[in-house]
């Protein structure tokens, strides 16, 4: 009695509803880590945020196909370590003195005087290749960051919560966002029709042959695009007049202006001290007027909106918590965070830094599932195989 | 079973989480071995003349030091001529000695994780045999080959081509070997060892078995006397070429035993690089896993 | 609702204007059938009605269009989108988001309706539109008719007055064809929306006009109710083409009306069998050309086609039908060897195709595929042709001017091949393709975007080509065009070969499906127009 009378308990959900997560916290929280991953180069906790961000990738990816494409960023970082690697090989200017252990040397080759200051070839030293697989490593890292969130939140769908005044540039970039797999399969059309004219698909020759066809279609699309999204009312001002509108192009460039000079005065310790903080607060505000001035007069509504509840603040906190631990550097000295190459030693796991990498990772918990659609997703291959299996009385009968 | 998952990546999480707090707590503690200094054995500045090898003085006199040159018999790469100079250069983390980053640990408080500023670093100066101006190095020391019988200097500060040492190369150049030991009066400085602050030492006092001084080089219209009148900082009279007015007189000296600090040390313990590796292999698996779960599921 | 009141357009660089002193007032709840040739600017009226003409497209707008009142010399097409919802060709090049509800939400975002209006349009204009099941697909997987429903409903929910639709069914078969035009019917009886549409398959879609408009090659525009006016216009459906032929006056616009008329002419056509159509170019079926046995194509589990065996005979033109999704694409890929193939053999002049390299392979078996501008890529048509040449490597290799000349003559050198028209496109990419002498042609839906006569002419190509003894398939959804041109016809369902047999007997056994003509005349096995007056001149 008492134990069916506890599984049948009316009201109690047993496990959580799936949801999607609101969009911006998980670019918070890539955001996050992304910080916290540029501050080191120590390749053990690069290696932890690798790991964490695949945990969290594919247990709480979306369904949808775009959400597949995160071992593609794995694969960029791979390809970045390798391109950052050969160049420092080639162009590094390595020294086989000094304790550095040489793996091979590359036959020098001489410059004219004018260009003394670069080398190409020398020996490549374990040291040096260490430290270009270090800084790689960080790259390729950022990198992933930047896929999972694409890959854990639909990027579109985080560009609609723009003010009103940044609406019209946030859709752009999202049609400009579906370029990429049109292009893709604008290319694969054209190439079969290459082999069709006999010619070359691959190479130089081929270049003009497939990317004019590519081209042209592409730039056809885009004007049609542009006239359907010109039709339905993209763009509407909805009554503001035009001097309210130059005074917020106004405030926005000169905002943009400041953000930008206070930015190159954070980075740059060297420039005035007008830079740098007081340019940036000025940028700021500069920036919030105007986006206030302009989304005072354009009305616009959002379908169905993304509620922001506790789940998505636990995962913001969870990226913010390694972006502070890394940005002050809290038990960890400089030498853990950033392990040197010359002389190459073991880098050491610095206890605080590697916990709130792991911490980030309790955002796959913290998050809800996600939803899963009802049916299985059927890819379409090529264009004219759709509605395979479907009979209709008409085909019989003809 | 319902929403599975939720509960394996928990647990993976938390198992794999504990074992590196656990290990990572009591083995990061561990540092890295110290490790034994190498030391540096120098030529004295004897060895080299003004057709054979080359004299490398650095410029220590913005930390407080002076101005010290040694000498490599056997030119082979500026760099090597500076460690075989007695001086102890680190390069930066990231480039090694392809970026001298301190020399003999000077300065003290830079970092050398990455290249340091523009404005304070160390710059390189040659010198031809038979020249008496310095030119700010096009190639870097570890590609520079000096010729023999040139000087060079590395000097601190704003590093850039306009900024020239505060002294001559017909001051750091070396004597003939026969006037080595001349030792007058106007050598009133024993440097110690550690090229560090050390301070001036007023007086006369001179050790003529370890110092040897290039005094003599700068010929007599050096007015030496000038110099014994003021035991502490000094100011010469406009030498040869010298517009000096930095306080003392350079007084070059070869450093015979290199600094401890800048030590070689171990390599370290892997221990944290293979707990780090068992955290990444857990959690990845545990991705796979989740990953495969949900394929299936599909 | 919408009035033109003498407007003229003229495009930048052109010699003369486009429409010419329109004036033409179109009232509430109207269907106008929009109709006229290829580049006669049936697209520039439509695209004055919401300001793309001359906001977007440039140009010189002379006159005053008004739209409910609204000037679209002062309104931009933004500042129209409450008022008129344009649908276009290409459904998928005009979306904006991923998801079918996103896209219907998407207009009403825009237009600031509040989120509860919002949500509960949605859910109409889903049922409206018969698309409640698709609602969380991706705009990508669906159909071709499927996806423009949704673009349909994704103008719909702006709750516009007046529905712009631009060629929406020339890239659908037949069966999505009739449910979008039924849509759009339902929307003008149920919701009274004024409905503009443009189309080159009048025959579907004549019989619920209210008014056509026809936009003539000078630039007028006349326009009336249908009989009167597609009595005497430039382009009609073979139904009124048979009441011209036949005298009946005013011309009945459907079947159903055309069968009521037909019964003196069914007596007067008599119980002979039907002569065989005219052909411009005399042939006969001669030796195999291509022998397929088994062939099998499949992308991942899905099979396109299914141990499919055909034996293509020179001189002889075949058509191969059925809907989008039953593998006609795959299978004429397959044969040519550039598409793949995973089971059986073709054997072209004893070779496989598949098996040679590409550049033999096309001497073999020539493929124009459905989009033939993928293959040009120069400047000038001359060029073109030259390359053309450069690239045949057959053993009797013709050159492409001169094929491009029978094909379609006076096609200028210097234009270039972006600015021909389709029809003149389709034929310069078939005579680069026959430049390589093969002996089998395939052509996949090539009648997509051309009128009337330009299928006329394409029908006359096909004769040629079978004429000088090649074995010729089309792919096509057009009954209409496959009972011109083919001798023969196989129909495809996911990747069977559900029948193969004379275009008589294949066309005619289905009720639904037959060419208008053959279901006016029936039972009579009528296909063409050119077999009644060939019927007609001979008894007299």
């Amino acid at each position: 009695m008492t134990t069916a009378a506890q599984e049948q308990r009316p009201g109690r959900v047993r496990g959580r509803l799936p949801r999607t997560l609101h969009p911006i916290a998980w670019w918070l929280w890539a955001i996050g880590l992304a910080t916290a991953v540029s501050r080191t180069t120590n390749p053990l906790l690069l290696a932890l945020a690798l790991a964490v961000l695949a945990v969290v990738v594919s247990s709480r990816r979306s369904e949808a196909p775009w959400a597949r494409a995160f071992k593609y960023y794995l694969g960029m970082a791979l390809v970045v370590i390798a391109i950052r690697v050969v160049f420092r090989s080639v162009f590094g200017g390595d020294v086989g003195i000094g304790g550095m252990h040489v793996l091979v040397r590359l036959p020098r080759v001489p410059l004219p005087a004018w260009a003394a200051g670069v080398q190409l070839g020398g020996p490549v030293t374990l040291e040096g290749t260490m430290a270009a697989v270090y800084d790689g490593l960080r790259l390729g890292t950022l990198l992933c960051c930047l896929g999972a969130a694409n890959a854990l939140a639909n990027p579109k769908r985080a560009l609609r919560v723009l003010p009103g005044a940044l609406y019209e540039l946030g859709v752009a970039v999202v049609v400009s966002l579906s370029v990429a797999p049109q292009l893709v399969e604008s290319v694969q059309r054209v190439r079969r029709a290459r082999k069709l004219r006999g010619g070359p698909t691959r190479g130089r020759h081929a270049l003009r042959g497939v990317a004019i066809p590519v081209l042209e279609d592409a730039f056809e699309r885009s004007l049609r695009l542009a006239a359907a999204m010109d039709s339905r009312g993209y763009g509407r001002v909805g009554g503001a007049s035009p001097r309210s509108r130059r005074g917020t192009a106004a405030l926005l460039l000169a905002g943009m202006l400041g953000l930008c000079a206070g930015a190159y005065g954070l980075l740059d310790g060297s420039a005035p001290g007008l830079f740098g903080l007081p340019a940036l607060a000025a940028g700021a505000v500069l920036c919030g007027l105007g986006l206030a001035l302009g989304g005072r007069r354009v009305r616009r509504t959002q379908y169905r909106p993304d509620p922001w509840r506790l789940p998505e603040w636990g995962v913001v906190v969870c990226g913010a918590v390694p972006a502070v631990v890394f940005l002050a550097a809290f038990g960890a000295g400089v030498a853990a965070l950033d392990p040197s190459a010359a002389p190459l030693r073991w880098p050491a796991l610095p206890a605080v830094p590697a916990l709130a990498v792991l911490l980030a990772g309790l955002a796959a918990v913290i998050a809800p599932p996600p939803v899963r659609s009802r049916r299985p997703a059927a890819p379409a291959p090529v264009e004219g195989v759709r509605d395979v299996g479907r009979v209709r009385a008409t085909d019989v009968a003809a | 079973m319902q929403h599975p998952s939720l509960r394996q990546p928990v647990l993976r999480l938390v198992s794999a989480a504990a074992t590196v707090v656990a290990l990572a707590g009591a083995l990061s503690l561990a540092g890295p071995l110290p490790g034994a200094p190498a030391t540096a054995g120098a030529d004295p500045v004897s060895s080299c003349s003004k057709t054979a090898g080359v004299v490398v003085a650095v410029d220590f006199r913005p930390f407080g030091g002076q101005i010290q040159a040694g000498c490599d018999p056997t030119t082979t790469t500026a760099l090597d001529a500076l460690e075989a100079s007695g001086f102890t250069p680190t390069g930066t983390a990231q480039y090694g000695l392809a970026f001298i980053c301190l020399i003999d640990g000077d300065p003290t408080n830079q970092s050398c994780t990455s290249t340091p500023p523009a404005t304070a670093s160390w710059a390189f100066w040659t010198a031809d045999a038979g020249t008496n101006r310095w030119t700010y190095a096009a190639t870097g020391a570890g590609t520079l080959v000096p010729t023999a019988g040139s000087v060079e200097a590395w000097t601190f500060g704003d590093a850039s081509p306009s900024v020239k040492p505060g002294f001559t190369p017909a001051q750091v150049r070396a004597t003939e070997p026969t006037t080595t030991t001349t030792t007058s009066a106007s050598t009133p400085t024993t440097r110690a060892p550690h090229g560090r602050g050390g301070g001036h030492h007023a007086g006369g006092s001179t050790n003529p078995g370890t110092v040897g001084t290039v005094a003599g080089a700068l010929g007599a219209s050096h007015a030496p006397t000038t110099t014994t009148t003021d035991p502490g900082t000094t100011t010469t009279s406009a030498p040869a070429g010298v517009t000096t007015t930095v306080p003392t007189s350079p007084e070059p000296q070869v450093v015979t035993a290199a600094p401890t600090h800048a030590g070689q040390a171990s390599s370290g313990s892997p221990l944290p690089a293979l707990l780090a590796l068992l955290a990444v292999l857990a959690l990845a698996g545990g991705a796979g896993l989740v990953a495969w779960r949900r394929r299936r599921a599909a | 609702m919408i009035r033109f009141e003498q407007v003229s357009v003229t495009y930048q660089d052109a010699p003369g204007p486009v429409l010419r002193d329109v004036d033409l007032t179109v009232g509430e709840g109207e269907l106008v059938l929009v109709v006229g040739r290829t580049g006669s600017g049936k697209s520039t009226l439509l695209g004055a009605v919401n300001g793309l003409v001359p906001h977007f497209t440039g140009g010189t707008l002379a006159g005053r269009v008004l739209v409910d009142g609204r000037d679209t010399r002062t309104h931009k097409p933004r500042d129209l989108a409450d008022v008129v919802g344009v649908v276009g060709q290409d459904p998928l090049a005009g979306f904006v988001t991923d998801t079918v509800e996103e896209e219907l939400a998407y207009g009403m975002e825009q237009l600031a309706v509040p989120p509860a209006v919002m949500r509960k349009r949605v859910e109409e204009t889903l049922d409206l539109l018969g698309i409640a099941d698709l609602r969380d697909r991706p705009l990508h997987e669906l159909s071709g008719g499927q996806q423009q429903r949704v673009a349909i409903g994704s103008v719909l929910t702006a709750q516009p007055g007046v529905l712009v639709l631009d060629e929406p069914t020339s890239a659908l078969d037949p069966t999505a064809a009739e449910e979008v035009l039924a849509a759009v019917t339902r929307l003008v009886h149920d919701l009274g929306v004024t409905v503009l549409l443009a189309e080159h398959r009048l025959e579907r879609v004549v019989q619920y006009a209210d008014t056509v408009v026809e936009v003539r090659a000078d630039g007028t525009v006349r326009s009336g109710p249908p009989a009167a006016v597609l009595a005497t216009a430039a382009v009609a459906p073979p139904v009124v083409e048979l009441a011209r032929l036949a005298g009946w006056d005013p011309p009945p616009l459907s079947v159903r009306d055309a069968r009521r008329v037909a019964g003196p002419l069914r007596e007067r056509m008599g119980d002979g069998p039907p002569p065989p159509p005219a052909r411009s170019v005399a042939r006969a079926p001669g030796a195999t050309r291509l022998q397929a046995r088994g062939v099998t194509v499949r992308y991942g589990d899905a099979v396109a086609v299914r141990q499919v065996d055909l034996d293509l005979p020179g001189g002889q033109v075949t058509a191969l039908m059925g809907r989008n999704g039953s593998g006609k694409s795959s299978l004429l890929w397959a044969l040519q060897g550039s598409g793949p193939r995973h089971g059986g053999t073709v054997s072209v002049e004893g070779r496989d195709p598949a098996a040679v390299g590409a550049a033999e392979a096309r001497s073999l078996v020539g493929l124009v595929p459905q989009t033939p501008a993928d293959l040009l890529y120069l400047d000038t048509v001359a060029d073109e042709c030259e390359q053309a040449d450069r690239e045949a490597t057959g053993t009797a290799p013709v050159k492409a001017r001169e094929v491009l000349d029978r094909l379609a003559p006076g096609i200028d050198d210097r234009l270039h091949p972006r600015d021909l028209s389709e029809g003149q496109r389709l034929a310069l990419v078939l005579a680069v393709q026959l430049s390589a002498g093969p002996s089998v042609v395939l052509l996949d839906e090539p009648t997509r975007g051309l009128d009337y006569p330009a299928k006329r002419a394409l029908v006359d190509i096909l004769d040629l080509l079978a004429g000088d003894g090649r074995a010729v398939v089309v792919a096509t959804h057009d009954v209409e065009f496959a009972a011109a041109a083919a001798d023969r016809v196989v129909v495809m369902a996911v990747g069977d070969v559900v029948a193969d047999g004379p275009t008589t007997e294949v066309v005619t056994a289905s009720p639904a499906f037959a060419p208008q003509l053959a279901k006016v005349l029936a039972p009579l096995q009528y296909l063409t127009l050119d077999q009644v007056a060939s019927v007609l001149e001979g008894e007299r």
